[in-house]
């Protein structure tokens, strides 16, 4: 690497990168860059900040916390052991997303979350995941929807608990574009007879339905369905109305909890 | 900034913006033009290049991070097996994705098999805007069994 006296920089650690933040005019960090650089990105950064050496590609367990480092990609995401209990299916789904394209070995956790409307924020809210940031002020964590990062903050890690080795669960989501932000994605969490649900792209920001979540009660999957497209407050634009959102919301969620239901509930419904 | 990578066989130095994209320092600064920018949004494969082995983006990935890598455009197998495939199968029209399919084609690992439907799979992130795929696929699923098979 040439000296770091232009504007491309890769700091060996977070430290660094929030110094050079600091420091430097019209920065931004990277992760993968496959937003920054690309014309969906919008402006180009005058400085590249580039996180790859910085030591966040790390997941482990934090406490009961599982820690997921912010310039994991979303392969290292779908090969992590970790990451392969059936609790966390959602987060495999919505990573699985980006394969076979070589954007899979690229597009990082942290600057998903970044984008706000970004695949993986519906299934971590599950868990109820937060944001482990670094900025001039120091350490702070913070809810990842709607994430707001301080002027010269970065995402460290994300951490979340990932429930009991019986949980099982998983995403569905609907998009018109293969890249660009899906209409809705609805994630769920079936553990005994407890479920939980969340949402992004029908809401801004995405949110976890928690007016519904609770005991699986004796209603059907259709009747679950339609209380699931009732409570939901979708946004109206360009890529969908937002009758057309709740529609299709009712249709993912139906898809998603026969997937999710154990074979007893199942049949019962 | 100065970048300099083994492009295609040849050690490459030139001037680059140090946040310019792969495809940038490609073709802007080291005058490789067998790296298309199509889209420029890392959609379309066009500007599919391998780095160290990998298949990229060029569009989308940081010039940088390439610095002093090896890096393999399509001109590194313009006379291989999977280029003359896809032209024999009429896989070719105005040829603007073609350096991108090639690269693709040579970037597959063993585990993707050569059928139309692991190719149709494998380059789903390379779009082609005028065969209507048939020819593509079909050239390129021979190209890859002549690859394979050990055809220089
Ligand atoms: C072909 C293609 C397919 C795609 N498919 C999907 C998809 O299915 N779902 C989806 O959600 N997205 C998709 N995307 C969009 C995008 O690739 C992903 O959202 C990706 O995860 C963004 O991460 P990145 O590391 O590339 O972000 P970058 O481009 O590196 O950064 C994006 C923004 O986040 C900021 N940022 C990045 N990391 C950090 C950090 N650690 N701390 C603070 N700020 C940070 C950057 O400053 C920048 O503003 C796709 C893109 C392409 C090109
Ligand atoms: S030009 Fe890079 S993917 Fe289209
Ligand atoms: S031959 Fe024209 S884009 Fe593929």
């Amino acid at each position: 690497m040439p000296s770091q006296a232009a504007n491309y920089y890769r700091p060996q650690t977070p430290e660094m990168a929030v110094e050079l933040l600091a420091n430097l005019q019209g920065a931004a960090v990277i992760g993968g860059a496959t937003l920054a650089l690309g014309k969906l990105g919008g402006g180009r950064p005058s400085h590249l900040i580039d996180l790859c050496d910085a030591g966040l590609d790390r997941i482990g367990w934090r406490g009961h916390h599982l820690s997921i480092g912010a310039t994991t990609t979303m392969r290292d995401l779908r090969r992590h052991p970790e990451l392969s209990a059936p609790g966390l299916a959602a987060i495999m789904a919505m990573a699985g997303h980006f394969e076979p394209l070589p954007v899979a070995a690229q597009a990082t956790l942290g600057g998903n979350l970044c984008t706000g409307v970004g695949s993986l924020v519906a299934p971590l809210l599950l868990y109820e995941a937060h944001a482990v940031l670094l900025g001039p002020d120091g350490e702070r964590h913070a809810p990842i929807a709607p994430l707001r990062l301080h002027p010269g903050e970065i995402i460290l890690s994300v951490e979340l608990e990932p429930g009991s080795p019986m949980a099982r669960s998983g995403c569905q989501s609907l998009r018109r574009t293969p890249v660009g932000p899906a209409l809705v994605t609805l994630a769920a969490l079936v553990d005994g007879d407890q479920l939980r649900l969340a949402v992004s792209g029908i809401e801004a920001p995405a949110r976890r339905l928690r007016d519904l979540e609770g005991r699986w009660d004796r209603r059907s999957v259709a009747q679950w369905a339609e209380s699931i497209a009732h409570v939901v407050r979708p946004i109206d634009d360009a890529r969908g109305s937002a009758d057309y959102r709740r529609a299709m919301v009712g249709v993912l969620a139906e898809r998603l909890l026969k997937e999710l239901l154990p074979t007893e509930l199942r049949e019962v419904h | 900034m100065r970048w300099s990578a083994e492009v295609d066989g040849r050690l490459v130095e030139c001037d680059v913006p140090g946040n310019a994209s792969l495809a940038e320092a490609l073709r802007g600064g080291a005058e490789n033009t067998a790296v298309k920018v199509a889209c420029g949004e890392g959609i379309c494969g066009a500007c599919s290049c391998l780095v160290a082995g990998e298949r990229v983006h060029g569009c989308i990935y940081p010039a940088f991070r390439a610095y002093g890598q090896v890096i393999q455009t399509a001109a590194s197998f313009a006379d291989g097996p999977v280029a003359r495939a896809l032209v024999e199968a009429g896989g070719v029209q105005c040829g603007f994705c073609t350096p991108g399919m090639v690269v693709a084609v040579h970037s597959l690992s063993t585990d993707v098999p050569a059928t139309e439907a692991g190719i149709r799979h494998a380059l789903a992130g390379n779009l082609c805007r005028c065969t209507g795929y048939a020819g593509l696929v079909a050239g390129a699923v021979a190209g890859l069994q002549r690859l394979r098979a050990g055809e220089p």
